[in-house]
């Protein structure tokens, strides 16, 4: 093994994550390179001071008072989380109710108003008017005469007749 | 979740969980913090949890998420300049006690410089350095929980060791 590929694999060779025959190989080589035996030597001396740096260490009724803590905190999240998944679902009802009758009213509002046709207005005429005494045509007639009339004449006979 | 698995795992993980957070964050209270959030996280939604992927590996990766939310929110400059190594080295007197021989004075000196030589390291150098050397997570563990390739993981590990290395030498030269 040359001593480029051997200090690409000292770091693993310290942390213990080669095979056997990669292993025997790099302690061969150690033994005969005084270079990459003081690489291996640094390597080891770094990993080594990074284990000593301590980390604050909490006994058991620290981490029973945090369990309860905790405990508690997520309990209270997880009733709000509920709470306000409740609320949207209670918002989204009460906004489709509002967006249907705004709606029902829109479309009332702007309903097309139909054109009157005259044709369709009922006259009223009192049956005594009718009556074929007073009329020089026969009633019948007189129907086939209306209907046949141009729309603005019904509305000349509209006026006439409700003057 | 039922509150007797739940405190099972906070038995379980949660010292653990703490002395990863703490070796991110340096920092006891806010350590705290963040496992705190995290077994919320875990009480809230392991329904979430997918069996495929172990609960430890699980738990890391909410640990190891929340330390760099931690960071995002905190603009934290996780690269000390060289200056600023070099002056607080300078000024930090170290107690002489009589009774401190030569070479433990050495290696608290040492100690205290590859604390500062970790600070330069990237934060996924950090975490993949953390997770080898004091979890002691194999290099499958530590690519599940961040989601990177083994060899990823094994390249990160490396260069950690070397930028520590190359600090380490820089500042017992000085």
């Amino acid at each position: 093994m040359t001593c480029d590929r051997v200090r690409q694999k000292l770091v693993f060779y310290v942390d213990g994550s080669l095979g056997d025959a990669e292993k025997m190989e790099i302690e061969q080589h150690l033994k005969q390179c005084n270079v990459c035996a003081a690489d291996y030597h640094v390597i080891v001396s770094t990993i080594d001071a990074a284990r000593k740096i301590e980390v604050p260490e909490h006994d058991e009724a620290f981490w029973k008072i945090q369990y309860e803590l905790t405990l508690s905190r997520a309990k209270q999240k997880l009733h709000r989380r509920t709470f306000m998944k409740r609320l949207r679902v209670a918002s989204g009802i009460i906004g489709m109710v509002l967006l249907v009758f705004a709606s029902m009213v829109y479309i009332e509002k702007n309903k097309p108003v139909n054109p009157v046709n005259p044709r369709e207005i009922v006259y009223s005429i009192p049956d005594d008017i009718l009556s074929e005494s007073k009329i020089p045509i026969p009633v019948d007639e007189l129907e086939k005469v209306v209907d046949s009339l141009a729309p603005e004449d019904h509305m000349m006979l509209l006026a006439e007749f409700l003057r | 979740m039922n509150e007797k698995d739940f405190e099972h795992l906070y038995k379980r993980y949660a010292p653990m969980l703490y002395r990863t957070a703490y070796r991110m964050v340096k920092n006891d209270a806010d350590a705290l913090d963040i496992v705190q959030d995290a077994f919320i996280r875990v009480f809230n939604g392991l329904g979430k949890f997918r069996n495929e992927a172990n609960v430890q590996t699980w738990m890391y990766r909410i640990v190891m998420n929340l330390c760099y939310d931690y960071f995002r929110k905190r603009k934290r400059i996780l690269f000390v300049s060289e200056k600023d190594i070099f002056d607080s080295e300078a000024n930090q007197e170290m107690p002489v006690n009589e009774s401190t021989g030569e070479f433990a004075e050495l290696e608290n000196q040492r100690k205290q410089n590859l604390q500062m030589a970790l600070e330069k390291l990237t934060l996924r150098q950090k975490t993949v350095f953390n997770m080898r050397i004091y979890e002691e997570l194999s290099y499958e563990e530590i690519s599940k929980i961040m989601k990177i390739k083994v060899g990823t993981a094994k390249a990160t590990f490396f260069q950690a060791v070397e930028k520590l290395k190359t600090i380490m030498k820089e500042m017992e030269k000085k």
